[in-house]
């Protein structure tokens, strides 16, 4: 599973209730906070100097959370896949531009999510869905079993329909609601971050959270009766 | 105090959205992740290396980008069969009329030949030759094939000729 603690990687990368209860490494990078773990920006300063190993390193460590952000917002893994990777190598050219003054994290992040909204603006009339299976531990989650268990009985059709009806209704927003659901309440990013992810205030990054909610209720209110 | 049923939806919604976090790639997937962003990072340095080589059929090259972008648009790919095509039948109509001109220059064609009515060439009574003898007429050795030609273009004079009979 991508957001559980792995045993050799450093505390960023988390299970998302526990990211919501610790401190996060991205509240760190607020003005007033601690600049980024120094292990990291030694990857980075390597990376800078053409060395693919440290920059293979920064990739492993953050191309988790950077697909599952371009996946939810394209719901097409083979997008998913093209632009992640796009992005980490455009991040890799343009190390040079990287002054430090967020973390590495937050930087490739932007890159990440202003690929993405190019490719989105582009693709517009020929979106098409391509979803990754849903992980086995879908079936037992609480929130879940409440949300279809007096649906049917059979439960991972009905899944698997929920699932496509939740990225039918995802697609539906427009890319900067899209993407502030998914950070937040997919990812589990704070409004701060989003907000610099987004380059906007905290007060748009909640206005826009509240709209998009308000049209996903409307979306999916079969499910939420 | 308890949740108003808006609130509860959006709650529900909220929850919902928990949904997507199970969404997973195919195992393994990221295995291979890093390595390939490290292929293409070097790939593209090669290519950026060596100018020379654009046109070749290496990764980054022009023809890969073409083929990329025709794989991509299906459209661009109709077009670039419909100009290929286009250019083929230009090409063929062409050279069907390259080759009339041709016959029309050479006349070598027998109904051209008869069209056309005949040419005789006179000189001067001492420079007498063959057309057919490719040697230069007595006393008028010229230094270059120019000289030559420039020499028959001022002397010569076609004469059209009349050749139908008369009856008796």
């Amino acid at each position: 599973m991508p957001w559980e603690i792995l045993p050799d990687s450093p505390p960023m990368i988390m299970t998302e209730p526990a990211r919501r209860k610790a401190p996060r490494e991205e509240e760190q990078e607020l003005p007033a906070a601690a600049p980024a773990p120094i292990e990291e920006m030694v990857l980075v300063e390597r990376a800078r100097n053409g060395d693919l190993e440290a920059y293979d390193e920064l990739v492993k460590r953050y191309q988790e959370r950077i697909y599952a952000t371009i996946y939810h917002m394209t719901s097409n893994h083979e997008d998913a896949n093209d632009l992640a990777q796009e992005a980490f190598i455009k991040g890799f050219h343009a190390l040079k531009s990287f002054k430090g003054g967020s973390s590495f994290y937050t930087w490739v992040y932007r890159i990440a999510v202003n690929k993405t909204i190019n490719f989105l603006k582009q693709r517009k009339n020929k979106a098409q869905m391509s979803l990754d299976d849903l992980d086995f531990n879908a079936e037992h989650d609480p929130d879940l079993v409440a949300l279809i268990s007096d649906k049917t009985p059979r439960r991972e059709v009905n899944l698997a329909e929920l699932q496509e009806k939740l990225n039918t209704a995802m697609q539906k927003l427009s890319e900067p609601h899209r993407l502030v659901v998914t950070l937040h309440d997919v990812q589990g990013l704070s409004h701060e971050e989003i907000a610099k992810v987004m380059g906007c205030n905290i007060g748009t990054v909640r206005s826009r959270l509240f709209y998009a909610r308000q049209q996903l209720q409307a979306y999916l209110s079969d499910y939420l009766k | 105090m308890s949740m108003s049923p808006e609130s509860k939806n959006l709650e529900g919604v909220r929850r919902l959205l928990a949904l997507k976090r199970y969404e997973q790639p195919p195992a393994g997937y990221f295995h291979g992740f890093s390595r390939q962003v490290i292929v293409r990072i070097k790939a593209g340095e090669l290519g950026n290396e060596s100018e020379a080589s654009i046109w070749s059929f290496g990764a980054g090259s022009v023809f890969q980008r073409v083929w990329a972008t025709l794989d991509a648009r299906p459209v661009f790919a109709g077009a670039f069969g419909v100009a290929v095509c286009g250019f083929f039948v230009v090409g063929a109509l062409l050279s069907d009329t390259g080759a009339t001109a041709a016959d029309n220059n050479g006349s070598s064609s027998p109904t051209m030949v008869a069209a056309q009515p005949p040419v005789v060439w006179t000189q001067g009574t001492s420079d007498q030759f063959s057309s057919t003898v490719a040697v230069a007429p007595p006393n008028q050795a010229k230094a270059s094939l120019f000289e030559e030609i420039k020499y028959y273009q001022q002397v010569a004079r076609p004469q059209q000729v009349d050749f139908r009979v008369t009856a008796p």
